[in-house]
């Protein structure tokens, strides 16, 4: 069991989160002027990071808030993001 | 030399003392015709498939650890064919069937186990998906049939019927066997090695060559090598190698844990399912209890997988089978497998030539004997076979994918 630290509510058990996603990939921002093939790149090319990488977390089974984790894929430590609030 | 019982008893008189290696240690020699990326089951598999069916002998399986210490080492060794989509279902059936004669082509036995399949159905949709599933896996020649409630109970006399639980019935599925996984890579580099494979341990590959042309050849830690045809049968990490030739795979890393108990006799025979609860067990032939669940809910590359899995199977299977409540907890592991978004495998060209790959098999054990003959044979003819046509890359950019819902991927 991994401890996610929510700035809201401390460190809480990693089942009352749900994963969102590498910050990285981030949605279009002109999604109508995107070719089939780019959306192709976006929907299916996701990072996949091997080591540390910035994560959306969603605190669905806490305070419901979004919060960014810095996360290192090989072993699931994790720290603090250098921002420190992510927060939505 | 030929495995036989001869040569068994020959070699018990002299107290086993002059058993040759199984397979030659190889240094890289600079160009091959085939490369082959990964020496697990798969990879191993798709070099002694292109040496026996396609006569290309000049061919390197490049591993970067030891043979088979991949996921051909962390899998729980059950072969099925229980699918949903004409196109899956009809490999997976080719793909049973492609082990039956696997221990004799190779000269090795695998120990295969003819155990059958019982999938227990709790609750209307359950048995209204099982019907779906059935219905669909006998226009493929499947024999599986849903059972009632007392055919179960006779197939599974340790099963018991919790009230809380809403058992109908189940669904027996004959067909299915388990293989001793360790053998499948040994076996496969024992008859590769013997048509002139060079199977080289200890060699990461670094970076892909290309030119204008295509592949030219890979870099290694063992350094360079070159070949115009490089196929890959990696898992775990096949888009950073598919990566290094700018080739990107729609691909995720996720855990798929397993756990094994402490070996007991023989008291289980069949692979047993329990479907609403994500959980599926087997006894090997070791005597241990194999207990396998879903992936994990989130990406990583740690071999470890999260603690709540293991708790959840666990919980799961002594609600129906109380009778194992004593057993001990021998060890727990997870392979990190590379999931497709819609949880069916990738054997296809890439948009560089002569880069092929084999990935993504979403639990690919069950299907290597035919995924590596499918493999050579797209490496050798340089166009896919028909039964592996709809496995292409290009389904992801055409939309035709095969959403499978019945795969560990599942989500």
């Amino acid at each position: 069991m991994i401890f996610i630290h929510c700035p809201h509510c401390g460190d809480r058990n990693e089942d009352e989160f749900t994963y969102g996603g590498d910050v990285e990939h981030r949605r279009p921002d002109k999604p109508d002027a995107m070719s089939d093939a780019q959306w192709c790149e976006y929907i299916y090319c996701v990072p996949n990071t091997k080591g540390w990488a910035k994560e959306h977390w969603w605190h669905v089974r806490g305070c419901n808030r979004w919060i960014l984790v810095e996360r290192n894929s090989i072993n699931n430590e994790l720290r603090k993001p250098d921002e420190d609030s992510g927060s939505e | 030399m030929k495995y036989s019982a001869l040569n068994l008893a020959w070699h018990a008189l002299r107290n086993h003392g002059g058993w040759p290696p199984a397979w030659r240690h190889a240094r890289p020699k600079p160009s091959y015709d085939v490369i082959i990326i990964g020496g697990g089951g798969h990879g191993l598999g798709a070099a002694f498939y292109l040496a026996s069916q396609h006569n290309i002998n000049n061919v390197a399986v490049l591993e970067k650890g030891w043979l088979g210490g991949g996921n051909t080492a962390r899998n729980t060794m059950t072969i099925r064919d229980n699918f949903l989509y004409p196109e899956n279902v009809r490999f997976h059936r080719a793909a049973v069937e492609s082990w039956h004669t696997l221990s004799n082509d190779l000269n090795f036995n695998i120990m295969l186990s003819k155990r059958g399949m019982t999938t227990v159905l709790m609750g209307d949709r359950d048995l209204s998906d099982a019907k779906r599933m059935v219905n669909t896996t006998s226009l493929f020649g499947a024999e599986h049939r849903i059972i009632t409630l007392e055919e179960l109970q006779q197939r599974l006399p340790l099963a018991e019927s919790p009230q809380r639980l809403p058992i109908v019935g189940g669904i027996h599925h004959p067909d299915v066997v388990i293989a001793r996984h360790d053998a499948v890579s040994w076996g496969y580099a024992r008859a590769a090695s013997k048509l002139g494979v060079d199977i080289i341990e200890n060699c990461e590959v670094t970076d892909i060559l290309c030119d204008a042309q295509g592949v030219t050849g890979v870099q290694t830690s063992q350094g360079k090598i070159t070949t115009r045809k490089l196929g890959m049968a990696v898992s775990g990490h096949g888009k950073r190698v598919a990566a290094m030739a700018d080739v990107c795979l729609p691909i995720e890393t996720v855990p798929l844990q397993a756990i094994v108990s402490t070996p007991v006799k023989p008291i289980l025979d069949n692979v047993v399912v329990l479907r609403g609860l994500n959980t599926y067990f087997v006894q090997s032939d070791k005597g241990e209890l194999v207990m396998g669940s879903i992936a994990e809910p989130y990406p990583s590359y740690s071999q470890r997988g999260t603690p709540q899995v293991p708790e959840a199977t666990i919980a799961a299977i002594l609600q129906v089978f109380p009778v194992f409540e004593r057993m001990q907890f021998m060890r727990q592991w997870a392979g990190a497998l590379d999931i497709t978004y819609d949880n069916s495998p990738i054997i296809s060209k890439t948009e560089i030539d002569g880069f092929y790959v084999d990935v993504a098999g979403s639990g690919g054990f069950k299907t290597t004997p035919l995924a590596a003959m499918m493999h050579a044979d797209l490496i050798a003819n340089n166009r896919p076979d028909p039964l592996i046509e709809a496995y292409g890359l290009e389904r992801f950019s055409s939309g035709r994918l095969i959403l499978e819902r019945a795969s560990y991927g599942n989500r």
